[in-house]
């Protein structure tokens, strides 16, 4: 899951070349898609948010520092991107309004993808990194620029939150 | 009583230990999906043509060269210009063009990368 792009690469995909650029992207395809699939559950809008990812990435290369690591930047750029691409894209109800009209999923997985969804932007980004790529505290806050104290705080609220929303149905999470 | 036996025992009488266990595993076991066939090619299709590096190159030569045509207007269209000052500026307007030709050099290498 977590590609590895040499430096050469990156240095020319930064002055504008494109094949570079294509190599980096076949590279870390399958990890953006499924950052952008956990941020929104939908394949179609995981699609759509990462036309946006490729474009800013592509734009912003020239403010890309090679003397600094790759990925954590990468993973930034993704996450905010897509959280953005989303907030565009809010429906006009809550979610949690919507979901009480149609009432909660029968699917133990949809119910716990429902409670992700509830959770706030900086909790779901922080729940995404963890347990795709099993990255560390460290990593993940080096991927979203903030301590790795409020990373454990985030992480440790968003358990929490999800245990409390999924306890109504802990007979069929079990 | 090893510490899995109580861990097991524990977890029988604990309802929430139980729970937290669950979300825990079922948080790990989301699957991870293949990104879909041609999203690279339709990604590379909706990048803009020129590079921004390139672009920043291609605007810096654009206005060198507008520099260099309007500075070239004002000395040899002069109405009064006599003939020997002309030839004392030809060599800095040679100079001046090959400051140009030297930019676009440059930015060859980026137009064969493309």
């Amino acid at each position: 899951m977590t590609p590895e792009i040499p430096k050469d690469t990156l240095s020319r995909a930064r002055s504008g070349d494109r094949e570079a650029f294509r190599s980096i992207l076949e590279s870390t395809q399958k990890l953006a898609f499924n950052i952008a699939y956990r941020l929104t559950w939908n394949a179609a809008d995981a699609e759509d948010a990462l036309q946006e990812v490729y474009l800013r990435l592509f734009r912003n290369f020239p403010h890309y520092d090679p003397e600094q690591p790759f990925l954590p930047w990468f993973r930034r750029l993704t996450t905010n991107c897509i959280l953005n691409w989303r907030e565009k894209r809010r429906p006009t109800a809550p979610l949690s309004e919507i979901a009480v009209e149609d009432g909660p999923p029968s699917d133990p997985s949809e119910r716990l993808r429902q409670a992700i969804r509830e959770l706030p932007p900086e909790y779901q980004s922080c729940v995404t990194l963890k347990y795709l790529e099993d990255l560390g505290i460290n990593e993940i806050a080096a991927s979203l620029q903030v301590p790795p104290g409020t990373v454990k705080t985030w992480l440790f609220r968003a358990r929490e939150i999800l245990v409390q929303k999924l306890k109504p149905y802990v007979e069929t999470l079990l | 009583m090893t510490n899995c036996d109580e861990i097991r025992e524990h977890l029988e009488a604990c309802e929430e230990c139980r729970l937290h266990i669950s979300v825990e595993a079922r948080l790990r076991t989301q699957p991870v999906l293949d990104p879909p066939k041609g999203l690279v090619a339709r990604v590379l299709r909706a990048l803009p043509r020129a590079a921004p590096l390139r672009r920043e190159i291609l605007r810096l030569v654009a206005a060198a060269a507008i520099l260099v045509a309007l500075a070239a207007g004002a000395i040899f269209f002069r109405p009064d210009q006599s003939p020997a000052y002309v030839t004392d500026v030809k060599p800095h307007l040679t100079q001046a063009w090959q400051a140009v030709a030297s930019l676009v050099t440059t930015l060859n290498p980026l137009e064969r990368s493309e």
